[in-house]
C-alpha cells in the first residue's frame, strides 16, 4: 500500500519535473517551426499565427459544442495602466508579452505568473505624434524575444532571462519615428516598420540580422528626388510624406516576399500641396525578404486625404478564381472595400465594398477608385462614410481555411472631415497631421459587426452587429469558432459557419487587442487583453 | 471652478428655440466686459487645438479616438487641463506635450474652456424663480441635484456645463428629443442614454423602460416606478426604439415663456459644487 503511493507520487514527480524539464529547454522557435506552425498549434508563433497571417488556430479542444462552458483561468493585470494592445507570443508553455509603452514580460502560461520583466529607459521628451504609446507585441526566432520600443529602437532579450542581447537605433524619436508594432522574424531576419506618419517624415522598413543586430536592408517608402514616383508629389512634399509601415506585415517563404501595408500621405486632411497620387502611400508592398527590393505596390487609396492607412495586416491564402488557381493576397481595407490581388504580381483582381461607404463610386478594371465629387475635407466638414479610424483599423482579421471565410470587424461610421493646414512641419507636436481631423457621427446608427465575407470575393455570408464600437481583431479556429470581442468589454465566441453567439463574459472594461489561442499540458487556452488586464480562458 | 482669462470674453449668440419660436439671447462669458462691436476674431488656441488635439479629440472637442472634452473644463477647471496637456495622464492614450512651452498651452487651455462656456453665462431669467418653479412642479421627483431627488432622470447637478439654454429649453418643452450620450463610455459605445424601448421576451413578458445600459448581449431598461429590468438579448423575441418618447411629462403647455426662462436660468447655473 505505502510503496504502491510512493510510486504513485514518483510518477507525478517525474512528470512535473519533465514538463518543467521541457518547458525549460524548449523554448527554441526555429525558422522550420515558423514555417510550419499549424504542426505545433499549442504555440502562437508569430504575430499573424503564421506568416499568411491566417490568425487561425488548428486547435479543437474548445468548439461550438463545449464553448458554452468555458470559464476564466487567470488574469495578468498591468503594473502600470496604459493602451494595451498587445497580441502573445506563446511558445512550449511561456507567454511573452509587451505591456504599455514598451515593457516585455514572460509568464508561466499555466499560472499567469510573470518569469521576468524588461522595461527600456525612455526618453524624458518622447514624441508621440498622433499615436498612441503602446506596442503590439514581440517576435520569437531561436532563443531570442524581439521587441520594438516606442523611442524606435529594436532590441533582442534573451528569452530565458530578459537580459538584452542587442539594441540597435531603428530611426529619430526626435523626428517623430515611433515603433507600436510588433516585429517580425523570418529565416535570419527581423523585419519591423515605424510609426509617426502624422509626424512629417518618411516611412520605412527595415531588415536587421537576428543574430547581431546588423541592418541588412532599408526600404524608404516615399521616393526621393530622382527616383521615380516623386513624380506623385508635388513640390518638395515628398520630404514629410509619411507612408508608415505601423503594423505587422505577411510573408510568403516561397516567393520569399514580404508584403507591409502604408499608411496615410502627410498632411493628413489636405492634399493641397502635395498634388499627384503620393506613393507609396495607402498601399500594400510586395517586398524581396533578401534584397529589400520592391517588387511590386498597389495603392488602394492614391492621394488620400481622410487618413486611410492600409495597415491592417494582410491575409496571403491560395484559391481558385475564374477555375483558375491563384496565389492571393486579400484586404478589408480602411477605406471600405475588400481586396483580391494576385500576391506574385499585385494584379488587381476584385474589390468590393464590405461597409458603407461615400467616397468611391466604385473601382476601375486597375482596382483604382473611381471618386465621388467634393469627398475632400472642408473648412465647416465634409460628411464622409468610413470615419477616419476607418471600416477596420489596425485590428487583425482572421480567416479559417475550413470555412474559406475571412472575419473582420468592421465599423459603420461616418465623419465630417475637417481640413487642416497644406504644409507639413516636421516633428511638430502642435501639428499632428497637419491638423484638421474629423467630428464623428455617434449615436445607435454608429456601430460595428463582426462579418463573414467570403475570402475570393468579399461578399459577407453572415454578421454579428455589436453595440458601440470594436478595436478588437478576430480569431478563428478549428473548433469552428471566431472568437472578437466589443468596447463595452465583451469577450465573446461565434459559430463560425453561421455568426450565431455560443459563450460571452464581460470583463469590465474595453477589448483592444487581438485574441489568440494556445495549449499547454493538453489544456487549450483563449486570452485576450482588455484595457489592463490580459484574460485568459479554458474550459473546465 | 471656472477661471476666466480676459483674452477670452466673447459674446457668444444663443438661439433660444422652444414653442416654435426663437428667442434670441445674448449671452456674456462672466468677466471684463466684452469689446461690444468689434467680431471676435478667432481665437490664437483654436488653431493650435486643432492642429495638436483634434485628432483625438475631434475638431470641436466633442471626441474621436479619445473622449470627448467640451465639457472637460467644468470638471478639471483650465489648471487641471493645462496639467495634462504638460504631463499627460500617466498611463494613458493622452499624450504630453511639453514641447509646446507655456504660452502656446495656455492658448489651447483657453480654447478648450471656451467649449464650457457656451453653456454658462448670465440668463434673461431669474434663476431663484426657477428653483422655485424646479420645486413647485416636483422635478427633484425624477432627478437629482445635489443628492437630492429621485433617479428616472439624469442628475442635474451639473447640468448647466452639459446643455446649453436652448437645450435646456428644448428637454424641458419637448422631453425625449435629444438624449444625452451615455456617459460611462461616452464616445467609445456612444449610445444614447434614456431612450425608450420597448422588449418582448421569448415567453410573452413585455417590458417598456429607458435604457440605461446597452451592449452587445444585454440590456437594461428603467421602467416607470424606477425598476431595473435586465434583459439577455438571447432571450428576447423583440427590442424595439420608442424614440421622442419619455418618462418625462412635458411642460410645454405648462409653463409660461417667463416661467420658462426662470426655469432656465436656474438650470444653467447648476455647474456642480464649488
Ligand atoms: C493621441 C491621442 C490624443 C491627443 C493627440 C490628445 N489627447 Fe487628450 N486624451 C486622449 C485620451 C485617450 C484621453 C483619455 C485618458 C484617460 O481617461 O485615460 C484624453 C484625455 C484628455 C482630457 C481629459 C478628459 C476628461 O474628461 O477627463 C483632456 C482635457 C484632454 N485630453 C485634452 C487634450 C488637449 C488639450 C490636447 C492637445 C494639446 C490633447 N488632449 C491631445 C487622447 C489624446
Ligand atoms: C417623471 C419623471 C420626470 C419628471 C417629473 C421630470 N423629468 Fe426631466 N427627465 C426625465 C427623464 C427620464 C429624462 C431623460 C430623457 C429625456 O430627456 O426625456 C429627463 C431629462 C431632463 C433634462 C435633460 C437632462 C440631460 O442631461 O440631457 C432636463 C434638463 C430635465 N429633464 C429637466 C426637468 C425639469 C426642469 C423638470 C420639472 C419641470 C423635470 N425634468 C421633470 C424624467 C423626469
Amino acid at each position: 500500500m505505502k510503496s504502491l503511493q510512493y510510486v504513485a507520487y514518483a510518477g507525478v514527480l517525474a512528470a512535473l519535473l519533465l514538463a518543467g524539464w521541457s518547458s525549460a529547454l524548449a523554448q527554441n522557435v526555429t525558422y522550420d517551426d515558423i514555417l510550419h506552425s499549424s504542426a505545433q498549434p499549442q504555440n502562437w508563433i508569430t504575430y499573424g499565427g503564421n506568416y499568411s497571417s491566417h490568425r487561425f488556430s488548428e486547435l479543437k479542444q474548445i468548439d461550438t459544442q463545449n464553448a458554452a462552458s468555458l470559464k476564466m483561468e487567470w488574469v495578468y493585470q498591468l503594473r502600470r495602466t496604459g493602451i494595451f494592445e498587445t497580441s502573445p507570443i506563446v511558445v512550449d508553455g511561456y507567454l511573452y508579452m509587451t505591456e504599455p509603452p514598451s515593457t516585455v514580460t514572460a509568464l508561466d502560461v499555466r499560472t499567469g505568473k510573470a518569469i521576468w520583466r524588461w522595461t527600456p529607459e525612455l526618453p524624458k521628451n518622447l514624441l508621440t505624434i498622433g499615436l498612441f504609446p503602446t506596442n503590439r507585441g514581440v517576435a520569437v526566432l531561436g532563443d531570442t524575444v524581439y521587441v520594438t520600443t516606442i523611442d524606435s529602437y529594436l532590441v533582442a532579450l534573451d528569452g530565458k532571462t530578459g537580459a538584452v542581447r542587442w539594441r540597435v537605433h531603428v530611426a529619430e524619436n526626435k523626428e517623430g519615428y515611433a515603433i507600436t508594432s510588433a516585429p517580425l522574424a523570418i529565416n535570419g531576419k527581423i523585419i519591423t516598420g515605424t510609426g509617426g506618419g502624422e509626424a512629417g517624415l518618411r516611412g520605412l522598413l527595415d531588415a536587421y540580422d537576428a543574430k547581431t543586430g546588423k541592418r541588412l536592408w532599408r526600404l524608404w517608402t516615399v521616393p526621393t528626388q530622382g527616383e521615380p514616383g516623386v513624380e506623385t508629389w508635388g513640390g518638395d512634399s515628398w520630404k514629410w510624406g509619411g507612408a508608415t509601415t505601423w503594423n505587422t506585415g505577411s510573408y510568403d517563404p516561397e516567393l520569399n516576399l514580404l508584403y507591409w501595408g502604408t499608411g496615410n500621405p502627410a498632411p493628413d486632411w489636405n492634399g493641397d500641396a502635395r498634388q499627384g497620387d503620393n506613393l507609396y502611400s495607402c498601399s500594400l508592398l510586395a517586398v524581396d525578404a533578401d534584397t529589400g527590393k520592391m517588387k511590386w505596390y498597389f495603392q488602394f487609396s492614391p492621394h488620400d486625404t481622410h487618413d486611410w492607412d492600409a495597415a491592417e495586416p494582410p491575409i496571403l491564402l491560395d484559391a481558385a478564381i475564374n477555375g483558375q488557381p491563384r496565389k492571393l493576397v486579400v484586404m478589408a481595407n480602411r477605406n471600405g472595400f475588400y481586396y483580391v490581388l494576385d500576391r506574385t504580381t499585385g494584379e488587381f483582381l476584385s474589390g468590393v465594398p464590405f461597409i458603407k461607404q461615400t467616397w468611391a463610386k466604385g473601382l476601375d478594371a486597375k482596382g483604382r477608385p473611381i471618386l465621388m465629387p467634393d469627398i475632400d475635407p472642408s473648412p465647416q466638414g465634409t460628411l464622409i462614410y468610413p470615419s477616419i479610424t476607418g471600416a477596420i483599423n489596425f485590428s487583425s482579421p482572421s480567416y479559417s481555411p475550413l470555412t474559406g471565410l475571412v472575419y473582420v470587424t468592421a465599423r459603420e461610421q461616418g465623419a465630417y472631415y475637417f481640413k487642416g493646414r497644406p504644409k507639413m512641419e516636421p516633428a511638430n507636436p502642435e501639428l499632428a497631421g497637419g491638423g484638421g481631423g474629423q467630428r464623428v457621427l455617434t449615436g445607435d446608427p454608429a456601430y460595428t459587426a463582426v462579418r463573414a465575407l467570403d475570402a475570393t470575393t468579399g461578399k459577407m455570408k453572415w454578421q454579428f452587429k455589436l453595440v458601440g464600437d470594436s478595436w478588437t481583431g478576430t480569431l478563428a479556429t478549428a473548433g469552428g469558432l471566431v472568437f472578437s470581442a466589443d468596447v463595452a468589454g465583451n469577450f465573446f465566441a461565434l459559430d463560425a459557419a453561421t455568426g450565431k453567439p455560443l459563450w460571452n463574459v464581460h470583463v469590465g472594461a474595453a477589448a483592444r487587442a487581438n485574441p489568440v489561442t494556445f495549449a499547454v499540458d493538453g489544456k487549450q487556452y483563449v486570452a485576450v487583453a482588455a484595457t489592463n488586464s490580459l484574460f485568459v480562458f479554458g474550459l473546465p | 471652478m471656472i477661471r476666466i482669462r480676459s483674452s477670452r470674453v466673447a459674446a457668444l449668440v444663443f438661439i433660444l428655440c422652444g414653442f416654435g419660436l426663437c428667442v434670441p439671447f445674448v449671452a456674456f462669458a462672466a468677466g471684463r466686459a466684452p469689446q461690444a462691436t468689434k467680431p471676435a476674431a478667432a481665437p490664437p488656441g483654436k488653431p493650435l487645438f486643432e492642429g495638436a488635439c483634434a485628432v483625438c479629440h475631434g475638431m470641436d472637442g466633442s471626441g474621436g479616438n479619445g473622449p470627448n472634452i467640451r465639457h472637460a473644463a467644468a470638471r478639471l477647471g483650465p489648471n487641471g487641463i493645462e496639467d495634462l496637456v504638460k504631463v499627460g495622464f500617466i498611463g494613458s492614450g493622452m499624450p504630453t506635450f511639453p514641447q509646446l512651452g507655456d504660452e502656446k498651452i495656455r492658448q489651447i487651455v483657453d480654447y478648450v474652456v471656451s467649449f464650457d462656456q457656451e453653456a454658462s453665462g448670465t440668463q434673461p431669467g431669474d434663476a431663484q424663480k426657477g428653483k422655485e418653479i424646479y420645486r413647485s412642479k416636483n422635478c427633484s421627483q425624477c432627478h437629482i441635484v445635489n443628492g437630492q431627488g429621485g433617479n428616472l432622470g439624469p442628475d442635474l447637478t451639473r447640468v448647466g456645463t452639459r446643455l446649453s439654454p436652448g437645450s435646456l429649453s428644448d428637454a424641458i418643452t419637448s422631453p425625449g428629443l435629444k438624449l444625452p450620450l451615455d456617459a460611462n463610455l461616452a464616445e467609445r459605445a456612444a449610445f444614447r442614454a434614456y431612450l425608450m424601448q420597448r422588449a418582448v421576451t421569448k415567453d410573452g413578458r413585455e417590458i417598456t423602460g429607458l435604457r440605461v445600459n446597452d451592449d452587445t448581449f444585454s440590456v437594461q431598461l428603467r421602467d416607470a416606478g424606477g425598476q431595473i429590468h435586465s434583459l439577455r438579448k438571447l432571450d428576447l423575441q423583440k427590442l424595439e426604439d420608442l424614440p421622442g418618447k419619455s418618462w418625462m411629462p412635458s411642460y410645454k403647455d405648462g409653463l409660461s415663456e417667463t416661467q420658462l426662462n426662470d426655469l432656465v436660468s436656474y438650470l444653467a447655473g447648476l455647474r456642480g459644487a464649488r
